[in-house]
């Protein structure tokens, strides 16, 4: 059964972040990313006709997002990739049977960083507003690169443990008594 | 589990770090990629921390706003001029902007970095006047960024993304790119072929993206813009606030420049001289053209259906709306009979249940519980047990109403297929037979990105939002698109409900003989039961309690909880006065066994026949004076006493 245009667009508004993820799994390349995320949307409305209802959107997304994904490759083939093509393949794989969980994960981020000390807050928040850098964190407190790497691995590290802390509990959002 | 591995986790995890905070050299992205190969363990960290990393960025770059506009319009399909459904507001305008936004955002970036000096041809002018002091241009010359200006007459360019724009005089319009134009008067039709997808018409109060479209645009004088889609969707922006808004084929909106809203226009082709005449809808057979038509005064509408139709929150919430929209002649009256008759019914079943309401509509709510039963029918027997009632209750004068089932659960996903094929065979009838359609499972699609939770995870029950929903479309495909959907049941004591009772607990083996019953007198043993029942202590915990079907249901006359243990059920005791003998009928509900008048048994339960109240009419005689009623019930009943079958919702 093919779906209308506004449940593709549904979808397509729907996986957004998702989508994104993905993207940025195998392009670790934010700005990079973005384009091929625009692209893939695109596509994904171009060729909505060929979505059967009923079938996991993401994945189909992923696998679109997957095809353009090499088309990058295959464009700045001058470049140096980050990965090698059979582990991006299995990167690629991964990430879509993980598809499903992504949005999950991004729920319980939200309640996870609630939880933060507010000093880690604001030091992931710098990093990730806009135009906000290690090199600019590190400046601006007169420290080194290597120490705000370091103290943003560790809050990451502190997320990831909540948010599969989250995802065992069954809690999303991260509240857990 | 290897020695190493932790080391090689740590270190994973570290160059991972530096490729996020852009501090890795070629040498550990070479070594992360030789990690990587070897382990899949590895490759799960390195996924979960970009993952992490994508939704931080998410989070904090802007792009996906965490503050939440004050208002959302819903695709105007689904939604009437004026009427908001605030549950859903919130969430459906969070996901919206954090999804289009960005989608948006990054078209409209791109638009204006790529602005180049030629972004369009002119294709063809038509008696076109030029405003005076502004550049006048042939047909075939190339345009560049700038201000077309005309007084009169229409103007096509062809911008070299593919998109076809005809300008109707007066108007002006400002070339920014060769995929983007800001209409600032005027009028101003755009067709976008796929290959121009993402073609861009701003005006002041709003944005529109283009996703593969016919549209038009058009500047009011108090600078709102009025956007009519004749083909694929368009995507409105609106610039005083965050909304984002899918405008679908057929549909029409105004943006309002001061504070953004948006609200339903009716669509209207001929303002817009360059879009070609649209091929003529399908001619529809007459009893289809009156497809959306209101009722007619003295409807009867009966629902036939599983647990969803017998939890009845949705007959509630139209009757409601009903109420407060129409004066009460004008009213049809509502009949339940989910579970009551299933979809395969007995021609026995069939006069019983449906005949003597004399319905002249029935509302056909088959689909999400037969998709999830054990041995759930094949979808060839599912289309004829369908047919087969539609047909029978053409046969009979009553107009049947095509409800779509709405998606299941996350726990009853497995069975969605089955039920997208039961949808699409409802589809079908409905199309073949000029039916209504209340097409509930296309609306929850709809409204799936907005996160809000219209079914229980658990199974083929809708929540209360969900039940709304169902109003919604419901009330849509009855003619009454503009009713009203309230938040909350107005919930009262349903007529003629029995209220006074003495109950007592006893063995389940322990049944009633008719001289048992007769002979059954209160004592100490007895506790005396009023009702409507007390609160219960979490009813003042519940935001609204008549979300709840046991208390909203408790405040309208059930008995409820009333469990006494296991292997055991209910008897009780009532005593109802009549002025003379008359013929009456017990309403029956809740796990109601079996019911004794003055020592003589008028009904037993036959089998799970549904909770609502109403569910079984059954006659009996009142004799004049006092009359006992004794009745056996699991753990809760419904008894009411009304003087005609005919016991609609109130």
């Amino acid at each position: 059964m093919i779906e209308s245009d506004e449940q593709i667009v549904s979808h397509i508004t729907g996986c957004q972040a998702s989508l994104y993820a993905y993207i940025l799994s195998l392009v670790p390349n934010s700005q990079r990313a973005e384009d091929i995320l625009q692209e893939t949307n695109l596509v994904l409305w171009r060729k909505r006709g060929e979505f059967r209802a009923g079938t996991s959107f993401i994945s189909w997304a992923c696998q679109v997002a997957y095809f353009n994904v090499l088309v990058f490759r295959r464009k700045m083939a001058r470049d140096r990739h980050t990965f090698d093509d059979s582990l991006l393949d299995y990167l690629a794989q991964r990430q879509i049977e993980r598809a499903d969980e992504i949005e999950e994960r991004r729920l319980a981020l939200k309640g996870c960083l609630e939880k933060l000390p507010a000093k880690q807050r604001e030091l992931i928040s710098r990093r990730y507003e806009p135009g906000g850098s290690v090199q600019d964190i590190a400046q601006s407190k007169g420290t080194t690169e290597g120490a705000v790497s370091q103290m943003l691995y560790r809050i990451r590290a502190t997320l990831l443990g909540c948010i599969q802390k989250s995802l065992a509990s069954g809690q999303p959002d991260g509240a857990q008594s | 589990m290897n020695n190493d591995e932790p080391d090689i986790d740590a270190e994973v995890e570290r160059l991972t770090a530096q490729l996020i905070d852009r501090t890795i050299d070629e040498s550990g992205k070479k070594r992360l990629n030789a990690l990587m190969a070897q382990n899949p363990a590895a490759c799960e960290r390195y996924l979960d921390l970009m993952t992490l990393h994508a939704h931080l960025q998410r989070e904090f770059t802007g792009e996906a706003p965490v503050q939440l506009p004050a208002v959302h319009r819903r695709p105007f399909a689904l939604q009437s001029a004026g009427r908001l459904r605030p549950v859903l507001k919130y969430a459906v305008a969070a996901v919206l902007l954090v999804a289009l936004g960005m989608f948006v955002a990054r078209l409209m970036n791109g638009q204006k970095a790529e602005s180049a000096n030629f972004a369009a041809t002119i294709e063809k002018l038509d008696s076109v006047g030029w405003e005076p002091g502004t550049r006048t241009l042939q047909a075939g010359e190339r345009v560049d960024v700038g201000t077309i200006s005309i007084a009169s007459g229409t103007l096509v360019l062809k911008f070299d993304n593919g998109a076809i724009l005809t300008l109707s005089g007066p108007a002006e319009l400002n070339i920014e790119s060769r995929k983007a134009a800001e209409l600032r008067s005027g009028r101003a039709s755009v067709r976008a072929p796929q290959d121009a997808v993402g073609f861009t018409l701003r005006t002041a109060a709003s944005d529109f993206v283009d996703l593969g479209t016919e549209f038009g645009v058009a500047v009011n004088a108090d600078h709102s813009a009025d956007v009519h889609v004749f083909e694929g969707v368009v995507i409105a922006r609106p610039r005083a606030s965050d909304l984002v808004v899918p405008v679908l084929r057929d549909e029409a909106g105004r943006v309002e420049i001061e504070r953004g809203d948006m609200v339903a226009i009716t669509s209207n082709q001929s303002l817009f001289p360059g879009v070609a005449p649209r091929p003529s809808k399908p001619t529809v057979p007459a009893t289809a053209a009156s497809a959306r038509a209101q009722l007619p005064a003295g409807a009867r509408v009966i629902f036939l259906g599983d647990r969803a139709t017998d939890n009845e929150s949705h007959l509630l919430l139209i009757n409601q709306a009903m109420a407060k929209a129409l004066p009460r002649q004008n009213r049809p009256r509502l009949f339940n009979a989910g579970i009551t008759l299933p979809l395969s019914y007995s021609e026995e079943q069939y006069r019983s249940i449906v005949l003597p309401l004399k319905p002249t509509h029935a509302v056909l709510e088959f689909g999400p519980e037969i998709a999830v039963a054990r041995n759930a029918r094949t979808v060839e027997a599912f289309e004829k047990h369908v047919r087969r009632l539609v047909d029978r209750l053409v046969a009979d004068g009553v107009e049947p109403i095509i409800e779509t089932g709405f998606p299941l659960g996350h726990r009853e996903a497995n069975h969605q297929p089955l039920l997208d094929q039961y949808n699409a065979v409802l589809r079908r009838i409905a199309s073949e037979k000029s039916l209504r359609l209340a097409d509930v499972d296309k609306q929850f699609v709809l409204l799936r990105p907005s996160g809000a939770a219209l079914v229980a995870d658990a199974g083929a029950v809708p929540t209360f939002a969900g039940y709304r929903e169902i109003a919604h479309a419901l009330l849509e495909a009855l003619g009454y698109p503009q009713a009203e959907v309230d938040q909350s049941l107005e919930v009262s004591l349903l007529p003629g409900a029995v209220c006074d009772w003495w109950v007592r607990g006893k063995a389940a083996s322990q049944r009633l003989t008719d001289q048992q019953a007769d002979a059954l007198l209160p004592d100490e043993s007895w506790k005396k039961l009023m009702l409507p029942q007390a609160e219960d202590r979490f009813l003042g915990r519940l935001a609204d309690s008549t979300h709840s079907i046991t208390h909203r249901d408790r405040s309208r006359g059930f008995a409820t909880n009333i469990y006494d243990g296991p292997g055991r059920i209910i008897e009780g005791i009532a005593y109802v006065d009549s002025d003379v003998e008359k013929d009456v009928f017990f309403n029956t509900g809740a796990t109601l066994h079996g019911i004794w008048l003055n020592g003589e048994r008028v009904y037993i339960g036959q089998g799970w026949t549904g909770w609502h109240a109403g569910k079984e009419r059954v006659p009996a005689r009142l004799r004049a004076g006092r009359n006992k009623i004794v009745i056996e019930a699991q753990s809760s009943f419904f008894v009411g006493i009304s003087d005609r079958v005919d016991w609609p919702l109130p």
